[in-house]
């Protein structure tokens, strides 16, 4: 039996594409047929960003950046479609825009657990569809219950901050490989795609990938 | 992300450099994509 390909994703939970492209490269693993094993890792877009700062994307994206709210609205539009697209309707009227660290540290939590990528999904769907909020620690406890997790227990490592030090490492990881957006996918250590790629092209790399390493393996055998 | 990144990462950058991605806390959509807003309004009856 081979070895998963590995796949390395920085991401954040409040980036559009990050939904959009988790969509993408989960098609294109299907297409793509083999084994693949995901890791999540942390980035934060926006880490000083109040946890409850007081309104929705739009009014950040205005008052923050200075961007006239018709615009926005244009701008928040456009990604709608594009998700609706891909089978994810985004609710920018009910988002709570927030700082993400305490979702990043409950990811990492939920990886000790194994059921991160239960818990990197629940956290997209509850900030883009659900209007959830994932920047308290009592709502991520809530939304942790739903992928078998412990309320306690993730009260608990929250509030100690248990795992901020390996969201920092995330971060500091994706700043020394030069990563200045998200989603940021590493493909078995060597391939790097950025963005919310087609399907197809991110089939096309993990293909590569296990060409690649089929190369490898016959040249091992035949230097023995 | 864009290409720059691609000269900066140790990785071997694959895929559409253009693709759509979030760079700090903007996350701007690529012109290109405006096709797939045009068919998921078509696919709703909208255009």
């Amino acid at each position: 039996m081979s070895t998963p390909i590995k796949v390395d994703i920085w991401s954040d939970v409040q980036c559009p594409w990050c939904y959009i492209g988790k969509r993408k490269f989960e098609d294109g693993a299907a297409q793509f047929g083999g084994e693949v094993e995901v890791e999540y890792h942390s980035f934060e877009l926006a880490p000083d960003t109040p946890v409850d700062f007081d309104g929705t994307p739009k009014d950040y994206l205005s008052q923050r950046k200075g961007i006239p709210l018709d615009q926005v609205d244009v701008m928040l539009d456009r990604v709608v479609g594009i998700a609706k697209s891909v089978g994810l309707d985004y609710d920018y009227d009910h988002v709570h825009q927030t700082n993400t660290v305490k979702a990043h540290e409950l990811l990492h939590f939920a990886k000790s657990k194994g059921v991160q990528l239960e818990m990197k999904e629940a956290l997209l769907k509850a900030y883009f569809i659900d209007g959830g909020h994932v920047g308290r620690i009592e709502d991520l406890a809530e939304l942790a219950t739903t992928v078998g997790l412990d309320r306690d227990e993730v009260v608990a490592v929250l509030e100690a901050q248990t795992y901020l030090a390996d969201v920092k490492a995330d971060v500091a990881q994706a700043e020394a490989y030069g990563i200045q957006g998200v989603p940021f996918f590493v493909i078995d250590g060597k391939y790097g795609v950025s963005g919310a790629q087609e399907a197809a092209a991110f089939a096309n790399v993990l293909e590569q990938a296990r060409s690649e390493r089929a190369e490898e393996e016959a040249t091992e055998v035949s230097a023995r | 992300m864009t290409a720059e990144t691609a000269t900066t990462t140790p990785f071997t950058m694959l895929g559409d450099p253009s693709a759509a991605a979030c760079v700090g806390d903007s996350c701007e959509i690529p012109q290109r994509s405006e096709q797939a807003v045009v068919n998921a309004q078509l696919d709703e009856d909208r255009v």
